[in-house]
């Protein structure tokens, strides 16, 4: 499928995409009385958690991050988790996407290709105000931000792609496989430890590495953590390669969502 | 009219519904449609329909006609297996009240949301907005989540969106009789507003009456398939004929609207007169009254006579035959006859039904109490005649029969027999009515999914 042909078909859904994600964000706190304020509150509040656990309970270092404080291991594990909490959003809620809203199926023309766009738009939306804690939590503790973060809006595109395919794929296959949804929880939990999240590439066995290495959610914890703690700039092949690759993925999952789209209606 | 001028047009639209085992087996089926097949149920078969721009077509028919999935293809929220629709102009569809509405949102939220999807700018929603706040009419709720509604706030503010979008078509489904009488005229008017505009609409209702007053043509579908088109009030006869016609009346009657239909009548032409054929909600015409007589009741109990004698207690059938096994909803006529011993003043005459338990179910006297037979002599014989319709289920009934005159300037029993006649009503397979009186019960249920707000 050819990639313009998506952002053709997609671009005039934009304005109903953006309202969507609004609307989104705004349940999530709807009626609390903090409101907003808590997506920043959340990871503030966790990198705190982990900042005290591991940076003064347990005094783990984290090899290669030059923060060398007691921040380090907390903002290292943080990188990892950024990126793998957008993922599990989209991976837990996807399934459950369309079956949630049988009215936009069945009941009025609604452009049922805005749902994945808009649960990735929400789930990056939490992911950003969590990057915008780290780098204040980073620069607060080392008064110092590397350049390189610049490039993290770069660094996250094979996330994007990945995870607009993931979504396409998912909200489909959840209609017909009902199961898919309690699936998805245990996958989820397998990435966070089959990913080197909460551990540092290297402590990896060799073998596993090559696993590892074909892991596109391994390639953007990596990055982010260069760009954000060891102001290098991102592994510009792997950037190629995996931009590719994802966005492979989001076309095959974009004309995968559209075609069985017509037998929705049919099973919800 | 000339054909550029349709506003929707429809041509040989079928809708097949395939039940699959499970949601997986209908996934393949989208890959492999010859080795998946599943089983097919047909909601429209080869419905056609023209409207021009400015005209008013009402679609009735029964429950699972396929009003609703013709409307859901033409406001293009199913596709269609086969055949074509297609719309000019912008369409709005109030398909089912505030379907689309999220329930933990306000409605002046799911209202801006409404008309954002319906493809109206952030200016021209910001524009018409106090038009729609005006005509819902729900005062401060409109800044509530809509969760907090009633069914009639729903409606109210679903329809003033989909009026307010200025739309060239206009679908309004069942949704508007859950309004108020007052909500729904100021609805009638706004339709009307919107018709002599220029607007096509495109109008469902089970209330026959609101057709025939709103739409300029008529359009009968029946198990999918469009069997009688033509004025309202002439569709709307025939189809009520048809809702209510016994199973195999219905066969006959459906029969003869079709093959009129398909023999491509010229526009204009009159409509099959079926209006004669049996009456409305009859149980089959096969059944016949009887009489058994063996089913004479064992409490009879006569008062002792003062002056006259009731004789001759009878059911009759419409033909004057005896009969005591009675077909609901028939004519019957309860008959006796009063001979009079002594002279007798302002004679009035009773009767009464009751069931098993002795419950009174209705009856009737011949004169009101001043005006009874004036003066009647010795050896004279009134002859007594109640016609009723037996509006009474399946079951065992019993008949009094009485007689009052005045004496000594005051109204007494001459005579009065307690369970004088017994009747049973005949049992019909696959009846719905339930317990004693028939009330023209038409049951109808409809299944909505959950959590679609109402």
């Amino acid at each position: 499928m050819n990639p313009l042909l998506f952002f053709r078909r997609l671009w005039p859904v934009r304005g109903l995409a953006l309202k969507m994600i609004r609307r989104d964000i705004e349940t999530r706190y709807r009626g609390s009385f903090l409101g907003v304020l808590w997506a920043f509150l959340n990871p503030l509040v966790m990198l705190l958690l982990y900042t005290f656990v591991f940076g003064v309970i347990m005094k783990s270092r984290w090899p290669g991050s030059l923060d060398a404080g007691i921040t380090g291991f907390a903002v290292s594990l943080f990188c990892g988790l950024i990126p793998y909490n957008v993922f599990a959003e989209c991976a837990n809620r996807g399934p459950g996407l369309v079956v949630a809203v049988p009215n936009y199926v069945k009941r009025v023309v609604f452009p049922l290709e805005v749902l994945p766009l808009v649960l990735v738009g929400s789930a990056l939306f939490h992911g950003f105000v969590s990057i915008a804690v780290l780098l204040g939590v980073v620069l607060a503790a080392s008064h110092f931000l590397p350049w390189t973060v610049l490039l993290m809006p770069v660094v996250l595109l094979p996330l994007l792609f990945l995870l607009l395919g993931l979504t396409f794929f998912l909200s489909s296959l959840g209609v017909f496989l009902r199961d898919l949804g309690q699936g998805m929880g245990l996958v989820s939990q397998v990435v966070l430890f089959g990913t080197p999240i909460l551990y540092p590439r290297q402590a990896l066995p060799a073998a596993l590495g090559a696993l590892v290495a074909l892991n596109p959610l391994a390639w953007t914890v990596d990055n982010v953590r260069r760009v954000v703690l060891r102001a290098e700039t991102p592994d510009w092949s792997g950037l190629v390669l995996w931009s590719g690759v994802t966005m492979l993925l989001m076309l095959a999952g974009y004309a995968w969502f559209m075609k069985t789209k017509r037998a929705f209606a049919d099973v919800i | 009219m000339t054909a550029g001028l349709l506003a929707v047009s429809v041509h040989a639209l079928s809708k097949a519904y395939v039940r699959h085992a499970t949601p997986w087996e209908r996934l393949k089926a989208l890959f492999l449609p010859d080795r998946y097949r599943g089983e097919e149920f047909w909601a429209l078969r080869e419905v056609s329909l023209e409207v021009q721009r400015g005209e008013t077509v009402g679609i009735v028919g029964r429950n699972g006609s396929g009003k609703s999935t013709l409307l859901q293809i033409i406001a293009g929220t199913l596709t269609a297996s086969s055949g074509t629709a297609a719309v000019t102009g912008r369409i709005s569809a109030l398909l089912e009240l505030g379907s689309g509405f999220n329930p933990d949102f306000t409605g002046r939220e799911n209202a801006v949301f409404q008309a954002s999807l319906m493809g109206l700018s952030n200016d021209e929603i910001q524009e018409r907005f106090s038009e729609i706040a005006a005509f819902a009419d729900i005062g401060d709720f409109l800044d509530q989540p809509v969760r907090t509604y009633s069914s009639g706030m729903f409606v109210r503010l679903a329809f003033a969106v989909a009026i307010s979008v200025s739309p060239d078509v206009l679908i309004v489904d069942e949704a508007l009789s859950v309004g108020d009488e007052g909500f729904q005229r100021k609805c009638y008017g706004r339709i009307r507003s919107f018709q002599e505009r220029g607007g096509t609409v495109l109008f469902v209702s089970h209330s026959g009456g609101a057709v025939v007053d709103l739409c300029d043509r008529a359009v009968l579908l029946d198990h999918g398939e469009r069997i009688l088109e033509g004025p309202p009030k002439e569709v709307v006869a025939r189809y009520h004929k048809l809702l209510f016609a016994a199973p195999e009346a219905r066969q006959r009657l459906r029969g003869e609207l079709l093959a009129w239909t398909r023999s491509n009548p010229a526009p204009g032409a009159p409509l099959p007169d079926v209006l004669e054929l049996e009456d409305e909600g009859q149980p089959p015409a096969s059944m016949t009254e009887h009489f058994d007589p063996a089913m004479v009741p064992l409490s009879v109990l006569s008062y002792d006579a003062r002056g006259c004698e009731i004789e001759r207690p009878r059911l009759l059938s419409p033909g004057g035959h005896p009969v005591n096994l009675l077909v609901r909803r028939r004519e019957y006529v309860y008959t006796y006859r009063v001979r009079f011993t002594s002279r007798a003043f302002k004679a009035r005459f009773g009767m009464l039904m009751k069931t098993v338990t002795g419950f009174e179910l209705g009856g009737a006297v011949s004169h009101v109490p001043s005006g009874g037979l004036d003066h009647v002599e010795v050896g004279e014989v009134a002859e007594v005649q109640f016609r009723f319709r037996c509006f009474l289920l399946p079951g065992m009934y019993f008949l009094n029969a009485g007689v009052v005159g005045v004496a000594d300037g005051e109204e007494v029993f001459l005579h009065r027999f307690i369970d004088v006649l017994a009747f049973r009503v005949q049992t019909e397979p696959g009846l719905l009515a339930t317990a004693t009186v028939d009330f023209l019960v038409e049951p109808s249920v409809t299944l909505h999914a959950a959590g679609s707000g109402t």
